[in-house]
């Protein structure tokens, strides 16, 4: 990294450039391949002077703005970038976030989340000291890393060859389109940005700024960059301690240095903000994984406002005779990471005299290289050994213990052979990889050491794949059966909640058939889909007032949509909802796990041999079988035969909805007559041993939307209101039922 | 067999069934077999947890995966000596890669290909073997050993996330090594106990097979590293009267004649 001595500007502004001197030039790696003489020379005296490399270094807050008129909506397009510069090497990357709001919703601006100074402890001086007190190179003296809320997450670039003279940065870059459903990046293109650093040479002590322009996929940008750290990226540690183990602060290791746990992670380029919290975890005397995920959940401190990057690291006791584990695997992972105090190193001639069957927090630097190794798993970093990219093993950090021991020797042995440094490998890797990859709680374990999505670029904007963003203060929550077997009648449900403190103008359509609810489904196979109702009605959207707190329910059946069916591919599928609330915002939905299997009974197996048919399925989705015979009579079979399943119930209630009515085919002038006594038998034996919400919950998702006066509706709360039945079990139905026809915020 | 930048005379087997449904678990038995003249150092950290044991699967339709172990650690070398003839055993859970994804995701044939780094720098290469994967009779369980939560319960013996539903299943009805491992992720003492002894005697109509209860035993705790383990104690205790020699081999990571 560029020293502050070796190439700073506190006094002169500038090293490492100037205006006469030809501009340093960086190939594909990073690597300098020309201008390299004009290193450490100073400048001369102006008003402003170019920014040093220094000055340069480090990570800065990016916002673009796009060069064109101005539209119906407006985004923010921003995120952190990434300037590294070594000795001869200078390299960006970014990652981009963006966020859409209308001109009339000019929504509170998102700051990038500050990441605090060592916060105060309850453990005396453990915790290490800030890093940057005072205004050094352009970066504030209190640092901060740009992090924004991963929903909204667009986009990632790194540069491909940069120039750097005169206070101007250039490069070539390639960027990598991120897809918020699958969450991974599906494809590429590239770009160029050009900025410029110059600074006062009468008050050098102030924050660095950058102005410039890009084109990226096609579009230009004004581009203005700020600085907010000399290091690259920043995460809180908050460290909790079993009884009677000890955290090892720092460590004097072999060179005879002392060490910290920020201070190794610094010289990766992270600002690790060490926290000790407890330091009296209920003794264990072994945990296993699931034990060490129930410590996670219950001892992990609440998250701070802005959901900054953070990790939770525990002192346990032992698990078998490991040394550590990145045990967090779950559906957020990498969030937490465990050193076993109670380990003990061997006898071994190769282990240092004083540390042979001690246990590892009686060994400080031992312990401490396993703290930060473990924590380097939580980034997503490898052991050298198992890595794709095979790097060398060897004594650095993210080396086993056992792999850094075969390198000891009686006369240096472990653990003070061992290097309190990252491999260049995983330097990079910290330094430049995309956020998903390196963030906690985002991509899992094993995530990114390929290499990213390729495939043909698609001419997009800075604004990334979505059209538009999330909407703040609205909740959207997707229910779906947890297991489905291939062919059975599934209903998701759909709850739109204003989780603010003023009331939002939103729409009414919460459903698959008008245009403004999808949902975004990836098959077991990683395949993306989007899923709609067979038919989607034009019409202007009907608002409502959504008050603080209250909800608009929708419900739909999934069967049969866009897709055919949708859920016909065993294996697992993930599914979110996605509801365009206001024609410029969007809501998403967590994702839904939703497990589908083969039919197996034979009941499941002659529901699936009918609802399998396409005519059936349409039939099931439309809510009338028309004039289609055949699907009238897999219909019935279905219905009769299996009245007891949901699955036959609603082929009953699709019956019940045609015989209500009748119907017309205007290619044959075939004519259906409504049936009422069929219509009420089929209703009837919908209704048998349901409750009226089971019941109007099936008639109110087989009716189709486009529909409110289906008949089936109607007809069912008729039913359950003439039957003995509960008054709150009506109450609810009612409910549905008023739902169907028009939803109301309640 | 074959070995690439290897110790000479020592070997690398990986033994499992000709066929296994996708309903069952399936473990791989390692080798470590010293066919020298002379005594050898080898690690001793014959499974897939430490990282110095990988499979290499390559599947029906030619895609290849690495079966591996989705929690990175941090471990002590561990080395034994082998005499001439002897061999150290170890078991390994052939499930996922160390992304927790399954490896074995659909019916047909699989081709595995052990490695094992034996000493540092010298990593020896098994002959490649084949495994018939073949369709469950119980699709939810099938379904089930593709699960994260299942998985993660399975391989860490104790029940995590929202498994607790589909181990009980397994426990229950499963085939025999995935109603052992369920039953290790969620069961007391003697509920292991009782586990491993219908796996290793035989209860109904499954066959005694006292090999498959040791390495299943040992491909999630193995020894060395959980020496002592009550979950194991409880096991090995219910295995006391097997006089197979393999059985001791594979549980108390020894050289033995194999």
């Amino acid at each position: 990294m560029c020293g502050n001595s070796e190439l700073g500007d506190r006094q002169h502004g500038c090293c490492g450039d100037s205006g006469n001197e030809p501009p340093l030039v960086f190939d594909d790696n990073g690597e300098l391949v020309t201008g390299s003489d004009t290193l450490g020379q100073l400048r001369s005296p102006l008003l402003t002077g170019p920014c040093s490399l220094a000055t340069v270094n480090g990570s800065w807050l990016l916002t673009l703005s796009p060069l064109r008129g101005i539209s119906a909506f407006s985004s923010e397009i921003r995120g952190p970038l990434r300037i590294q510069v070594t000795g001869s090497a200078l390299r960006a990357s970014g990652d981009i976030y963006v966020r859409r709001f209308g001109l009339n919703q000019q929504l509170a601006p998102a700051l990038p989340n500050d990441l605090p100074p060592d916060q105060p402890t309850d453990a005396g001086d453990a915790t290490d000291g800030q890093l940057a007190t005072l205004p050094v190179n352009g970066a504030p003296g209190t640092p901060t890393y740009p992090q924004f809320p991963k929903n909204q997450y667009s986009w990632y670039f790194r540069s491909t060859g940069v120039t750097y003279g005169n206070g101007a940065l250039s490069f070539q870059l390639i960027r990598h389109l991120w897809d918020r459903t699958s969450q991974e990046f599906v494809s590429q293109d590239t770009g160029q940005m050009q900025l410029n650093c110059r600074r006062s040479l009468l008050t050098p002590f102030g924050i660095a700024s950058m102005t410039g322009t890009a084109t990226i996929g096609g579009t230009k940008y004004s581009v203005t960059a700020t600085k907010t750290s000399n290091l690259y990226r920043g995460c809180q540690v908050e460290v909790d301690v079993m009884t009677g183990r000890v955290f090892p602060a720092t460590a004097t290791i072999g060179s005879g240095a002392v060490t910290s746990f920020r201070q190794i992670y610094a010289s990766g380029g992270w600002d690790v903000t060490v926290r000790l919290d407890e330091l009296n975890v209920p003794e264990d005397a072994s945990l296993t994984n699931a034990e060490l995920q129930t410590l996670l959940a219950g001892h992990r401190g609440p998250a701070p406002a802005g959901d900054p990057w953070r990790l939770w690291l525990l002192v346990g006791s032992s698990q078998g005779t490991l040394f550590g584990v990145m045990f967090d695997e779950d559906s957020v992972p990498r969030e937490g990471a465990v050193g076993f105090a109670d380990g003990t190193l061997g006898n071994g001639s190769t282990i240092d005299p004083s540390a042979r069957n001690r246990p590892l927090d009686e060994v400080p630097s031992a312990f401490l290289r396993t703290l930060v190794h473990e924590a380097g798993h939580a980034l997503n970093l490898f052991h050298p050994k198992h890595d794709v990219h095979a790097p060398p093993i060897g004594t650095e950090i993210m080396n086993q213990t056992g792999d850094v021991i075969g390198f000891a020797t009686v006369a240096n042995p472990y653990p003070r052979n061992a290097s309190f440094a990252f491999a260049q490998h995983d330097l990079d890797s910290l330094v430049h990889a995309p956020d998903p990859q390196v963030r906690p709680g985002w991509k899992p374990f094993g995530w990114g050491h390929g290499s990213l999505s390729s495939g043909l670029p698609v001419p997009v904007d800075a604004s990334g794949l979505v059209s538009a963003d999330d909407a703040e203060m609205l909740r959207l929550e997707l229910s779906l059966p947890a297991q489905v077997f291939v062919g059975e009648y599934v209903v998701a449900e759909t709850v739109l909640t204003n989780t603010g403190d003023i009331p939002r103008q939103v729409s009414t359509r919460l459903n698959l058939a008008e245009g403004d609810l999808r949902l975004l489904h990836v098959l077991p196979g990683g395949a993306v889909e989007q899923t709609r109702d067979v038919v989607v009605a034009c019409g202007p959207r009907a608002m409502t007032t959504l008050a603080p707190g209250e909800q608009l329910r929708g419900r739909m059946q999934v069967l049969f949509t866009s897709e055919g069916v949708t859920f016909s591919e065993p294996g697992m599928h993930i599914v979110r909802a996605e509801f365009d609330v206001d024609g410029f915002s969007s809501v998403r939905s967590d994702r839904v796990t939703v497990t589908v299997r083969s039919a197996a009974s034979s009941t499941e197996r002659d529901i699936a041999l009918a609802t399998l048919d396409p005519g059936v399925g349409l039939a099931i989705a439309l809510g009338d079988f028309g004039a289609n015979e055949d699907a009238r009579e897999r219909l019935t079979t279905v219905a009769e035969d299996h009245p007891e399943a949901d699955t036959g119930a609603a082929c009953a209630l699709v019956l019940a909805n045609s015989f209500a009515r009748g119907h017309v085919d205007f290619r044959t002038a075939d004519t259906r007559l409504a049936s009422t006594d069929d219509a009420q038998r089929y209703l009837a034996l919908a209704a048998k041993g349901r409750s009226a919400e089971q019941l109007l919950t099936l008639a109110a998702t087989v009716a189709s939307p486009v529909e409110r006066d289906a008949p089936v509706v109607a007809d069912a709360l008729a039913q359950v209101k003439r039957s003995r039945r509960g008054k709150a079990d009506v109450a609810l139905a009612e409910v549905i039922a008023e739902d169907f026809v028009e939803s109301s915020a309640r | 067999m074959t070995h690439s930048n290897a110790v000479p005379g020592i070997e690398l087997f990986l033994d499992v069934p000709a066929a296994v449904p996708l309903d069952e678990v399936l473990i791989g038995v390692v080798r470590v077999v010293n066919s020298g003249q002379g005594t050898v150092t080898v690690s001793a950290r014959v499974n897939l947890i430490e990282g110095d044991l990988t499979v290499a699967v390559t599947g029906p339709d030619g895609r290849t995966g690495r079966a591996g172990w989705p929690y990175p650690v941090d471990s002590l070398p561990r080395t034994i000596e082998l005499g001439p003839g002897e061999a150290l055993a170890g078991s390994i859970p052939l499930l996922v890669d160390d992304s927790l994804t399954p490896v074995f995701p659909a019916a047909g044939r699989y081709s595995l290909t052990a490695r094992f780094q034996v000493a540092p720098g010298a990593e020896l290469t098994g002959a490649a073997v084949s495994v018939e994967r073949q369709a469950g009779q119980d699709d939810r369980a099938a379904l089930a050993l593709q699960d994260r939560d299942v998985l993660q319960s399975l391989l860490s013996a104790a029940e995590m996330g929202q498994a607790a539903g589909s181990l009980a299943a397994m426990a229950t009805d499963g085939e025999p090594t995935a109603r052992f491992l369920s039953g290790l992720a969620m069961g007391s003492t003697g509920q292991v106990r009782q586990a491993a002894h219908d796996l290793a005697f035989g209860a109904g109509d499954q066959p005694a097979d006292p090999l498959s209860a040791a390495a299943a035993l040992n491909a999630v705790l193995p020894t060395g590293l959980y020496t002592g383990d009550e979950r194991r104690e409880a096991v090995i205790d219910a295995l006391t009267s097997v006089t197979d020699a393999r059985v001791r081999a594979v549980l108390d990571g020894l050289p033995h004649a194999w």
